[in-house]
């Protein structure tokens, strides 16, 4: 969001034909198809990873339920327990860190690509976004998904707009993101109820359900970008 | 008054304030224990009576140095204060407006920041609450002061009062204003021109003074502006530079910029002079080289995709000294950027540091020079959120004096 306020937002620094638009000087076509595929395997394992983490409270839950019923025994809680214990957070966060970083790569590439296929003006933000707003509080809540939708609209043959596509990825990513922290609210807590369990389970399989929809659609749009870019891609010379 | 003294003369009067506040709440705390028959505050009695000599011992040095400020700058107020046009009584309500929405935004972001960073240690609704409605104050924040902030800034006359120090003369020709009008993006909410980030760096040398358009309809945002008449404005302009202690000059089109070129080659120590070269090609630093007996080098300046491409200062025989603007390109930092790990620099902000290396050659090293370009925008989120917790502190005095009155 640029809040002109008391001056006007300057692209000038964009206006040369195919310079960064962060001034940093026009760069060749970047391949991203070979990062593409490495995304999409480690953003589908991260999903899988979140998957099997909403199984496993889902066994504890139930064990628990059915434990203080008297319906389960000993080693169906050891069991559970078991699988449970192999979601470490360290091994949820080396997942997620490793899809990150290749995913940011691509992007970096990808916005690259657009600038030069798309023209001066066709990004608005500049090029240290790409990676920076990911990380900066408050402009983490909409800057990743402008710079995106400014790929995808540079990309795409016609320039079409994604639509609601987009929309609907950041807004599963960003709720996700806020019920995935509600939970960890929940089981770091020092001691569970069996309503915190069953809340927690809850959160858990909402968390899971939006990221699943949020991984799938950038999925998409990660192929998409990356089929149009190598379509459109200037013929070598020489 | 120097830097370091205006900065002594703050700390005294943050700690006079302080102290004052601590005496205030601990005497009204005693007040009220004993109004409701309690016993066991003379530890806080002790407090109160402490803080007040305190506050009472350091308002002497701060009621000094104020008044040694205020006099040390009197005589560039009278020259100036006769050309700042006097504000309508209506401009203070919306620099009180303007004070409204700095709070809020500044109070909004630090919502929506806890919700983010401190999310894992609250239920979900508490961070919702967090979000949505920092989110809503954040935005009423910006609809305030994006209505609100042209009529902020300060005349130069009140700027020159506040700060104390000799001043910094900005001067340009009109026409380059809506260039350093324009703003970068370098931050979340790109709110600061090009010009109030520049001036923001040159704030730690002194207060930065210009001379306004007079057909403005209202001062720009930046430099704080007086209005020279157009048939005669020479002479204060020559006793303006008399008074300053750095000259910023930035190269342009136009008769009396040139003139100014000229009175400053004339009549000013080389070391007073900073001069800006604009982006693009120009006949600038040609036009320059006439006024100058060593001409500056060809090829020296930066890249023009800048709207400023080099600084240029002198040494003592008038040799120019130039450094080009544009991104770092050695260090772990410039690796760093490259792939847009490192924060989003704006162009200023490159126009800064050439300025802060181009001072350091000629001796005048400012190590804080690049903090308020880099911080622009977080810096008006502080200064909200400074606002606001001022107005709580004051409005809980109140509240407990009022519950002591009522006690009473």
């Amino acid at each position: 969001m640029n809040t002109n306020l008391g001056g006007n937002v300057d692209h000038s620094h964009q206006a040369a034909p195919l310079a960064g638009a962060n001034g940093a000087g026009a760069r060749p076509y970047r391949a991203v198809t070979g990062l593409s595929v490495a995304a999409t395997v480690l953003i589908l394992l991260s999903l899988l990873y979140s998957v099997l983490l909403t199984v496993s409270d889902w066994r504890v839950y139930l064990v628990v339920e059915h434990y203080l019923a008297g319906t389960a025994t000993l080693e169906e809680a050891q069991s559970a327990d078991d699988f449970s214990s192999f979601f470490t957070w360290w091994k949820g966060l080396l997942v997620i860190v490793a899809a990150g970083v290749v995913f940011l790569v691509w992007l970096w590439r990808a916005r690259i690509n657009a600038e030069s296929l798309g023209g001066p003006d066709s990004q608005r933000r500049v090029r240290g976004w790409v990676v920076g707003s990911w990380m900066t509080p408050v402009a983490n809540l909409w800057i990743p998904y402008l710079i995106v939708t400014d790929i995808w609209k540079a990309s795409a043959p016609r320039r079409s707009a994604p639509g609601a596509l987009l929309v609907v990825w950041w807004g599963a990513w960003v709720i996700g993101g806020y019920v995935g922290q509600s939970y960890t609210y929940l089981v770091m807590k020092d001691s569970l109820t069996e309503d915190d369990l069953r809340r927690a389970v809850y959160l858990s399989t909402v968390s899971t359900v939006l990221y699943v929809l949020a991984g799938v659609l950038i999925l998409y749009t990660v192929h998409r970008i990356s089929t149009w870019q190598t379509l459109r891609r200037p013929a070598p010379t020489g | 008054m120097s830097s370091r003294l205006r900065n002594l003369a703050r700390v005294v009067t943050a700690l006079a304030v302080a102290a004052a506040y601590a005496a205030l709440q601990s005497a009204i705390d005693v007040g009220i224990d004993r109004a409701g028959g309690r016993t066991g505050s003379d530890l806080e009695a002790a407090f109160a009576l402490w803080s007040a000599v305190a506050a009472l011992a350091l308002a002497w040095p701060a009621l000094w140095l104020r008044h040694r400020r205020r006099s040390g700058a009197a005589q560039l107020v009278g020259l100036v204060s006769r050309f700042v046009p006097r504000r309508p009584r209506w401009s203070r309500a919306l620099r009180l407006a303007d004070s409204v929405g700095l709070m809020l935004f500044g109070a909004g972001t630090s919502a929506v920041t806890v919700s983010e960073q401190r999310g894992h240690t609250m239920p979900l609704e508490s961070q919702f609450l967090l979000l949505f409605g920092g989110l809503a104050t954040l935005g009423a924040g910006l609809l305030v002061i994006r209505r609100t902030r042209p009529y902020a800034g300060r005349p130069a006359a009140q700027a020159l009062l506040r700060d104390g120090r000799e001043p910094v003369l900005y001067l340009r020709s009109f026409d380059d204003d809506e260039i350093a009008a324009q703003i970068d993006d370098g931050a979340d909410f790109n709110i600061n021109t090009r010009e109030e980030q520049f001036v923001g760096a040159l704030g730690v040398i002194g207060p930065v003074i210009a001379v306004g358009q007079p057909s403005e309809p209202l001062p720009r945002l930046g430099a704080a502006r007086f209005y020279l008449p157009l048939d005669d404005w020479k002479s204060t302009v020559l006793r303006l530079m008399d008074l300053s202690q750095l000259i910023v000059l930035r190269l342009g089109q136009g008769d009396g910029l040139w003139w100014e070129v000229e009175q400053v080659r004339a009549t000013q120590p080389a070391g007073k002079l900073l001069l800006l070269a604009p982006g693009g090609p120009s006949d600038l630093v040609a036009r320059l080289n006439d006024h100058l007996p060593v001409p500056v080098p060809p090829g020296g300046l930066g890249p023009d995709e800048h709207w400023i491409s080099a600084v240029i200062v002198f040494d003592e025989l008038w040799t120019p000294r130039v450094f080009p603007v544009g991104p770092r390109r050695t260090g772990w930092r410039s690796w760093m950027r490259s792939p847009g790990l490192g924060a989003v620099e704006t162009s200023t902000l490159h126009v800064a540091r050439a300025v802060q290396a181009a001072l350091a050659s000629v001796g005048r090293r400012r190590r804080t020079m690049l903090w308020r370009p880099r911080l622009a925008s977080k810096l008006v989120g502080l200064t909200g959120l400074g606002l606001a917790v001022e107005l709580v502190l004051a409005g809980w005095l109140v509240y407990r004096a009022l519950q002591l009155i009522a006690l009473w």
